[in-house]
């Protein structure tokens, strides 16, 4: 079973700062990191493998190589092969403008039995790219993925709706979007660590992949990106003890009209 | 007939973008596509055409074919379409078949010359404002963000739509229902959310006597509903989880990540409990106590309770 996983690596949105002058998240010395959604991904991906003796390639669209360490983090967490797709100005695509490069970068590694992505990533968090990959590549997708499972020709899944969780099934190949429910992703263990470093990567150029960057096939146009001031009092309460402390507390919620009769 | 096209299987969430919809101004045409919602209150409620397929599979493949075969029908300028995980999937599908964008979970919504500008959340705390447009601008919108518009007097046309449809190529084998909550954290006016501060399960017992005296319901951040389970998953408060707007946040010693603050941060007023006086929390509180859990909570009980007898 051979499996490719779309890995994004981003941004850790709880270091984002707002640019003091234009407001836009400070990107420039910000460090990279697997995004969640995609490591969740990752491990559902290399606990498959090892189920059914398959094959975990990590592709990931990049602007330039991310650094070694988060490269040899993707092998070290179990994928067998990191294929790096490179596009210079892909940070400033939207979903519509990575996807051909991305379905293109999957067409070249095939053939496959499944591809996964993250349900989202959690600094763009555009939340398409998956189904826009099964509709380029015409398979059929289940997002909101866990639980996934290979019979035969056919993999399983559960998937997180709204109301209520269905098991569905689906002919391989397909794309299944996963999760954060769907997994803990591990922590290596050292040996496997130590080999991540030998186990084969690879880049592919735009010009390997006979497709255009991605920012010139974009739609969207970003007006502007800014963190908005938030506007909360920060009063900390504080009396004499807990007792009194807590009456200041529901004597101020009273004023403010959210202690009802 | 251009003018703006709203859809949701759900049809609550389909009643609520007819809101947006009327606002942006122009004709309205609102698609049901698996036939759930009553179509004479969605006329009564502003739009001025309902397209509908009774019987229609839960599929998303199936549903962006509908939407594709209801544009071709209504022809409109702009697309709505409710942001579930079935409506979610369809509309990229149609996006991506068509070669368009859309701007997921869009905010502030407002027509320009040449489409529809928006806001929406992304990199943890910030908000960006995009631009969609050309032959067709379209948007998912996720549900209470709007309420639905009122009942009036109106007439519109109903319209059976029967396109030609794929075969759905997911299988359903079963279905669970989730557990249900007494109350949908989503929709009450008051909520107290509890997270990693609390020691095991067995002390949930502090943080619903809270929610009890505020007739609250209750919350939790990610840890203590997806990995430890202490609560379903069905109450989890963030960026994973549930996107909340009630007049009362309390938060109990949850720290603080963006991925939580995300989903409660337009909450009216905000309390934050926590015993790390540098909890992140505290910035997006309006009143915060920095103290043990164990010990604010139950005295703040006492004390919203001695304020309501004393009404």
């Amino acid at each position: 079973m051979r499996i490719v996983v779309c890995l994004r690596f981003g941004y850790d949105v709880a270091e984002l700062r707002p640019d003091r002058r234009t407001g836009a998240p400070r990107l420039r010395r910000a460090p990279l990191r697997i995004d969640p959604f995609s490591h969740n991904a990752l491990e559902e991906a290399v606990r498959l493998a090892e189920r059914h003796d398959g094959e975990v390639v990590a592709l990931s669209l990049v602007p330039k190589p991310p650094p070694d360490r988060l490269q040899l983090e993707v092998l070290a967490g179990g994928a067998d092969e990191l294929v790096l797709a490179v596009d210079p100005g892909c940070e400033e695509a939207d979903a519509l403008g990575l996807t051909p490069p991305l379905a293109a970068a999957l067409r070249h590694l095939a053939p496959w039995d499944l591809v996964l992505c993250g349900d989202a990533a959690a600094d763009r968090y555009e939340r398409q790219l998956g189904p826009r990959l099964a509709e380029a590549l015409d398979l059929p997708c289940v997002t909101r993925g866990l639980d996934l499972e290979r019979a035969g020709d056919v993999l399983r899944a559960d998937r997180s709706l709204e109301d209520r969780v269905d098991r569905v099934e689906v002919d391989l190949p397909a794309l299944v979007t996963v999760t954060q429910e769907a997994n803990e992703p591990r922590i290596p263990p050292l040996l496997q660590v130590m080999g991540a470093g030998r186990r084969p990567r690879s880049t592919l150029s735009l010009a390997e992949l006979a497709v255009g960057p991605s920012r010139e096939a974009s739609g969207t146009r970003r007006i502007e990106i800014a963190a908005p001031p938030t506007s909360r009092r920060r009063q900390r309460v504080r009396q004499d003890d807990t007792a009194a402390t807590a009456r200041e507390l529901a004597r101020l919620l009273a004023t403010e009209g959210v202690v009802h009769r | 007939m251009t003018g703006i096209l709203v859809a949701s299987e759900q049809p609550a969430l389909l009643a609520e973008l007819l809101t947006p919809a009327l606002a942006l101004g122009g004709p309205v045409v609102a698609l049901d596509p698996l036939g759930r919602a009553d179509a004479d209150d969605l006329v009564a409620r502003g739009a001025d055409r309902v397209l509908r397929r009774h019987g229609t599979p839960p599929d998303a493949e199936v549903v962006a074919a509908l939407l594709d075969a209801a544009i071709d029908a209504a022809e409109p300028e702009l697309l709505l379409v409710g942001s579930t995980v079935l409506g979610a999937e369809a509309v990229a599908r149609l996006c991506q078949r068509r070669g368009l964008p859309f701007v997921n979970e869009a905010e502030e919504l407002v027509r320009t010359a040449d489409g529809l500008r928006a806001h929406r959340r992304c990199m943890g705390r910030f908000v960006a404002t995009e631009e969609v447009g050309g032959s067709l601008a379209v948007a998912t919108v996720r549900a209470r963000l709007f309420t639905p518009p009122d009942r009036g007097l109106r007439s519109g046309e109903v319209t059976e739509l029967d396109p030609p449809l794929p075969a759905p190529r997911v299988r359903i084998l079963g279905s669970q229902p989730r557990p249900r909550c007494d109350e949908a954290v989503e929709e009450a006016d008051r909520v107290v959310s509890v997270g990693r501060g609390l020691r095991g399960p067995e002390d949930l017992p502090i943080v619903r006597g809270l929610a009890g005296s505020l007739d609250a319901a209750v919350g939790g951040s990610r840890p203590v509903t997806e990995h430890l389970g202490w609560l379903p998953l069905d109450l989890k408060v963030g960026l994973s989880g549930k996107t909340i707007a009630p007049e009362l946040y309390v938060a109990c010693g949850i720290s603080g990540q963006i991925e939580h603050i995300v989903g409660m941060r337009d909450s009216r007023v905000v309390v934050a409990i926590n015993s790390d006086p540098a909890a992140p929390i505290f910035e997006e509180a309006d009143f915060y106590v920095v103290g043990d859990l164990y010990e604010v909570v139950p005295a703040l009980q006492r004390a919203i309770e001695e304020v309501r007898a004393a009404r």
